[in-house]
């Protein structure tokens, strides 16, 4: 049965290794489990700001070079199977 | 007087740890928040003297918390009457709000956080994307997602 710290690591290197390396600040957000019996971990990181379509976005990506990212993950924490990395919606 | 704002994620912590601090990792939005993190929070929280809040952050906080059930219930409306008591609530027209530049990434309610942490001491917010926008915009802030996380790892 994996600690809550060692599906993190798990999770945090899987995304580094999809989503590239240039993510900083990766970070546990929320956890939940699912009827099936497996977790759902709400993640974040940060990627550089590339938004340059608008004023408004111009500005922003000035003030805040970097713009975060949100991923739900669903993961065997008996194993350490990563099932899914689903963007995340609010809800 | 030195004065605080308190994000409702960070609200909703300090409210179940108020009902039952064993109960906070049961919930949804607290689910990565243990007692030791309500202490922290509290432990802050003593050294102002004025806390900053708003109707949109206490409309949030009503329609999260206020379906509680049981004896929970009856003590969550006991909280938040002594916390809208209690606290000092400052209106910001949604007008004036959505004319910031950050109010489209982040909305109507998390705008009127930045804004009311810009006129306090100090913000203390459970979104971690609301502190990305507070360091850049130099808000004094508290990020209580990166505390936690440097608890994980």
């Amino acid at each position: 049965m994996l600690t809550i710290k060692e599906a993190f690591i798990k999770i945090k290197a899987t995304i580094i290794e999809n989503f590239g390396d240039d993510i900083q600040d990766i970070r546990l957000e929320e956890m939940e489990t699912n009827p099936s019996g497996t977790y759902e971990l709400t993640i974040s990181y940060l990627i550089p700001n590339k938004n340059v379509s608008s004023m408004a976005s111009m500005y922003s990506t000035l003030q805040n070079p970097f713009i975060r990212q949100y991923k739900k993950v669903s993961i065997d924490f008996n194993d350490g199977t990563i099932f899914s990395i689903k963007i995340h919606k609010n809800e | 007087m030195n004065s605080v704002v308190i994000d409702t994620n960070v609200f909703i912590l300090l409210i179940i740890g108020m009902i039952n601090p064993k109960k906070i990792p049961d919930n949804k939005r607290t689910s990565i928040y243990n007692e030791t993190h309500y202490n922290k929070l509290v432990d802050i929280l003593a050294k102002y003297d004025k806390v900053y809040t708003s109707p949109n952050i206490v409309t949030e906080i009503d329609n999260l918390l206020n379906k509680t059930s049981g004896e929970d219930r009856y003590k969550y409306f006991k909280i938040i009457q002594e916390i809208i008591n209690k606290s000092t609530e400052k209106y910001l027209a949604s007008s004036e709000v959505v004319k910031n530049w950050y109010f489209q990434n982040v909305g109507i309610t998390d705008s009127i956080v930045l804004l009311l942490g810009a006129d306090s001491d100090l913000l203390i917010s459970g979104d971690s994307e609301v502190c990305d926008y507070a360091r850049s915009m130099g808000i004094n802030t508290f990020d209580f997602k990166q505390y936690v996380n440097e608890g994980i790892v």
